[in-house]
């Protein structure tokens, strides 16, 4: 038994199952990250002082991962095109690209969180850190939970590309929707924690 | 064979002959059809709604009889819990937390969300499955690792969660480890709500039969697709505020800590700063719209039945359909009116009254459009239908009573006594759980086989419904009275408590009988499964779709994907052959 | 014949034991008076006004618990033990008998206690009236629990040893009671007449603490031969 409209798009609707499916679910993690945007605001406000983000956080390198995660956005589309245009080889370097620059996000970002916990400014050293660890961390999960579906699609999920190549390339669209939702968190975490 | 049903039912016969076997686990356990995983839904929401029906019986002992050890069963607890026999506040309070949120979240939101939902919504839009049937086991299973993370909460030292189902912080951050459970647990169940929340919405919009538009879904459709949408965009907060809360426990965060606060005459060490209320802000945010999750399912099953043994359409359809989608919208703008209490500004409040007001006049309208369908009808008093018909008199009550508090200066003297306790439980208890009794009794013939005994059925109906409201109706006496409803002992303590307390024992032997009269529902589930009346494929002669399958549906339910030609309730069609004209008969 | 044998057996043993220099030496005590110097302040009286139930237990002004003293400002309730000079790795068995905390006309009694790692601690309800028992330690997990009217003993041990900490109960705020947990018997709590015991002691030099909950801690040094009685005086006074 198939399910309907699973590859194909269904008319009256012009899409196919897994578009709904991934616009649902990031309008769900929209919430998620409202939710907690609003409780910094909430927190913020209620608090007699709140440290300038760039007097505890280190601007530069978080200037560095804004760029690594917007070109990873660039090559996950650059991946996607690649598929479109039928391209199985370049697809293959986009999206190792793509991961590669997602680990190098993670890395600089171990180097941050080590240099909090070394001068002994963890989450409970007050709520401006609570508020970034949280914010960061779950954005951090964002990130690695998007890397394991990309390698999934750049290794053994590929197969899928010689059976039916328009299902993979919907796939891989999906999955560069989630990348760039999660590109678009921390375009707004940046500011909103680093430099404000 | 006119009957397009005939010829669905023999194309299937003919299909099923190489159709490929699954083994026993990837069939029962880990299966991936809607029908086998709705029934999960189903059993587990069952399961638990009897796990919390007993923990409530047990308060109830202590609210009829304060300090008065337990008999035959209080030595079972252990002397951490029950020393004696006689119950210790903690554990009063344990039983409390977890009432509510096995109930809510284990019991009626699997049964009538993930039970219901999954079984019946893809069978009536004429769908083979869920769109993601691998997302839809990944939901039930997700469900399953959070009820038994709560199970195992009470085997914690100190037990399970403490602080209300409501987990008000700053109480909740300084209870035992519990909560830390607890709080884990219900990531697990707010995921398992996600995703079947983007399943359901991507199943009715994309896999709906051809002809089926919006205006022709069943209104059980609509009410699933509304709540999917509440459970969708309502969720999220309480996961970021579950988050924010674990933080709060493990990593000594204070996001919902205020400054020097002092606990047992010493000031808390941590950072403070934070804001108490917030939780209650992100908590109401997702329970108000998981008011409408309890309640928008039951409205479906109820309008299904009702529509069905009036024999008559749907009274308003269009109407009872806008106030739904307008109540789901609503819904997301009420939340503070469960928050008089912290003292917010009249500015706030105002508003939060008005939208209160404006959110009662769709519930009315879908009430009153039920209760008009009964008009003129023939109707069938079978069990579905007591149920149902039962639910509109309860649920007016539980609606009617939550009007004082929806208005701040009501709310505020009615607000911690156990009026609020009857209110909501007339809402969810002779409620919706009624309406999913009608629902299992409606839809047990098209996943067996066979229909429930009627005569237990009857039994069960009258007994329940008796008992619900001798239950019920003495706690808003007491909150009338004043008596606040956290007391571990319904208030013996305090004189003014003293006039109402034989109230609490009438409730008690209330809920005991109750109980008792669940025995005849119980087995007849079971016994039924074999030993029910056999009947056909649309044993109630009903026009939605799912009547089309076969009873029980084979894996992909229907041979030739049905079509719809018709709206949902063509009942009594003047001129028509006979009383119903299925969605899927082509004129 | 055999239970001549077994009298001879049992003979043997006690000369053994009594001979054998562990015991035989164990016998050393520390003793004291502890005693206030200056003028007693006046405390207010315990408020008992929020729980009538309670009120109505006494009949005049409940005196504070806070400074208790004897005849000749001898002080009750100071904690006396031996804080250094034990022998390393040797263990002291937890004595069967529990350590009772009551709770009488709303009032913790003993007011000061101590207790050893692993000892029953026997809570008793007395007043058959709701109490809580929240004890505030920052090594062992704390107890919270409420007692109802019913319930009239609870029981519960402690894992690790332990300073000094304080029993509160959340319902009566008044309600206060400290508990230290040790690792030997080597503790004494002053009675009115303000007069502490720790016996059973080797020889040895030992620093030995005295504790009070408001005046804070002395020590001294005391150093005791076998058998030995010594005497060793305290004197808290308010600065």
């Amino acid at each position: 038994m198939d399910i309907p409209y699973t590859v194909e798009v269904r008319r009256d609707t012009g899409l196919n199952n897994g578009k709904i499916g991934i616009w649902l679910f990031l309008a769900s993690e929209v919430m998620l990250f409202g939710a907690l945007f609003a409780s910094y605001i909430l927190i913020r406000t209620g608090s007699p002082s709140w440290p300038r983000g760039d007097t505890l956080l280190d601007v530069p390198l978080a200037t560095f991962n804004t760029i690594v995660l917007i070109t990873s956005s660039v090559t996950m589309v650059m991946a996607w095109a690649s598929l479109m245009r039928r391209k199985f080889g370049t697809f293959r370097i986009y999206m190792g690209a793509t991961i590669l620059l997602g680990f190098v996000f993670l890395i600089v970002k171990y180097f941050e969180y080590s240099h909090h916990f070394a001068i002994g400014e963890g989450p409970s050293h007050n709520n401006f850190l609570a508020i970034y660890f949280t914010l960061t961390g779950l954005h951090m999960l964002h990130v690695f939970g998007g890397m394991v579906v990309n390698a999934y699609f750049w290794g053994p999920g590929a197969k899928l590309y010689q059976t039916n190549p328009v299902w993979f390339t919907n796939r891989v669209e999906h999955s560069g929707l989630f990348w760039h939702f999660v590109d678009l968190v921390w375009i707004f975490l940046f500011p909103t924690l680093y430099l404000l | 064979m006119s009957n397009p049903a005939d010829v669905v039912h023999a194309q299937h016969v003919a299909h099923e002959a190489h159709h490929e076997e699954l083994g026993f686990w990837r069939k029962y356990v880990f299966s991936t059809d809607h029908k086998v995983i709705g029934i999960q839904y189903s059993i587990t929401g069952l399961l638990f709604l009897l796990f919390g029906f007993s923990l409530m019986m047990l308060m109830r002992w202590q609210l009829a009889y304060p300090g008065v050890p337990l008999p035959l069963i209080g030595g079972l607890f252990g002397d951490a819990r029950m020393p004696g026999g006689t119950m210790l506040p903690e554990f009063y309070n344990e039983l409390g937390a977890m009432h509510g949120t096995i109930m809510v979240f284990l019991g009626v939101v699997p049964l009538a969300v993930g039970g219901f939902g999954n079984f019946v919504l893809p069978l009536q839009i004429g769908a083979p499955d869920m769109a993601f049937p691998k997302i839809n086991m990944l939901s039930y299973w997700s469900l399953f690792l959070g009820g038994m993370t709560m199970l195992g909460s009470f085997f914690v030292p100190g037990g399970a969660a403490q602080s209300g189902w409501t987990s008000y912080a700053p109480l909740s951050v300084i209870a035992g480890t519990g909560q830390t459970w607890w709080l884990i647990g219900m990531i697990f169940l707010i995921t398992s709500s996600l995703l079947g929340a983007l399943n359901f919405l991507t199943t009715t919009i994309q896999l709906r039969a051809k002809g089926l538009t919006f205006m022709r879904f069943p209104f059980f459709v609509w009410a699933q697709f509304v709540t999917s949408f509440l459970l969708l965009l309502a969720f999220p907060p309480l996961e970021a505020a579950g988050v924010m809360q674990l933080m709060d426990r493990v990593a000594g965060t204070s996001f919902f800590m205020p400054s020097g606060l002092i606990v047992s005459g010493q000031v808390l060490a941590n950072a403070g700063g934070g804001n108490a209320v917030l939780w209650q802000h992100l908590f109401w945010f997702l329970a108000h719209p998981e008011v409408y999750v309890l309640i928008l399912p039951a409205m479906g099953i109820v309008a299904e039945i009702i529509a069905n043994n009036t024999r008559k359409p749907l009274w308003g359809y269009r109407a009872m359909v806008y106030s739904l989608v307008f109540l789901g919208f609503m819904s997301f703008i009420v939340w503070a009116h469960h928050m008089f209490m912290t003292g917010m500004g009249t500015a706030m409040a105002a508003f939060f009254q008005t939208t209160t007001m404006i959110i009662s006049i769709p519930s009315v309208v879908i009430l009153t459009s039920l209760l008009l369908s009964l008009w003129g009808g023939s109707i069938r008093f079978n069990t579905p239908m007591l149920f149902a018909t039962a639910f509109l008199p309860m649920f007016g009550i539980g609606g009617l009573t939550g009007l004082p508090l929806g208005l701040n200066i009501s709310d505020i003297p009615l607000h911690d006594t156990y009026y609020v306790i009857a209110h909501f439980h007339y809402v969810v208890a002779p409620g919706t759980i009624f309406a999913l009794m009608a629902g299992i009794y409606y839809w047990y013939p098209k996943a067996t086989g066979r229909k429930m005994n009627e005569t237990l059925g009857k039994i069960h109906f009258a007994g329940s419904l008796v008992f619900m409201n001798v239950v019920f109706m003495p706690m808003f006496i007491v909150g009338l009275a004043g008596v606040s409803r956290r007391l571990f002992d319904a208030g013996s303590g305090y004189d003014f408590a003293q006039p109402t307390m034989h109230w609490n024992v009438v409730s008690s032997w209330g809920a005991w009988l109750m109980g008792v009269f669940q025995i005849p529902f119980i087995f007849n589930f079971f016994w039924s499964i074999r030993n029910g009346e056999k009947v056909g494929d649309n044993p109630w002669e009903a026009t939605t779709i799912e009547w089309a399958a076969p009873s029980p549906p084979p894996h992909g339910n229907f041979a030739v994907a049905p079509q719809a030609y018709r709206g949902p309730y063509e009942y009594s069609v003047p001129g028509a052959a006979k009383d119903f004209t299925p969605q899927h008969e082509a004129s | 014949m055999r239970a001549q044998g077994s009298r001879l057996c049992l003979v043997a043993v006690l000369i053994a034991v009594l001979g054998s220099p562990g015991v035989a030496v164990a016998a050393a005590t520390i003793t004291g008076t502890v005693t206030f110097a200056g003028k007693a302040p006046a405390l207010k009286p315990l408020a008992m006004d929020a729980d009538p139930a309670c009120a109505k237990m006494h009949k005049g002004p409940v005196p504070a618990e806070m400074l208790v003293l004897g005849s000749g400002n001898t002080m009750a309730n100071i904690m006396v033990w031996v804080s250094k000079g034990l022998p390393a790795g040797k263990t002291y068995p937890a004595p069967k008998t529990p350590v009772t905390l009551d709770q009488k006309g709303c009032q913790y009694v003993p007011h000061v206690m101590g207790i050893q790692v692993g000892q029953a601690y026997r809570i008793l309800n007395s007043d058959g009236i709701l109490h809580n028992i929240h004890t505030l330690p920052k090594i062992n997990p704390a107890f919270n629990r409420g007692q109802p009217a019913t319930v009239k003993e609870m029981t519960t041990t402690f894992a690790k040893p332990e300073a000094i900490f304080q029993v509160k109960c959340d319902v009566h705020p008044w309600m206060s009671a400290y508990i230290g947990v040790f690792t030997n018997p080597f503790y004494s709590v002053t009675g009115s007449d303000g007069k502490y015991t720790i016996s059973g002691l080797d020889a040895g030099t030992y620093e030995i603490t005295a504790w009070h909950e408001r005046l804070g801690t002395q020590t001294a040094t005391v150093t005791v031969g076998a058998s030995d009685t010594k005497t060793q005086a305290f004197t808290f006074g308010v600065k």
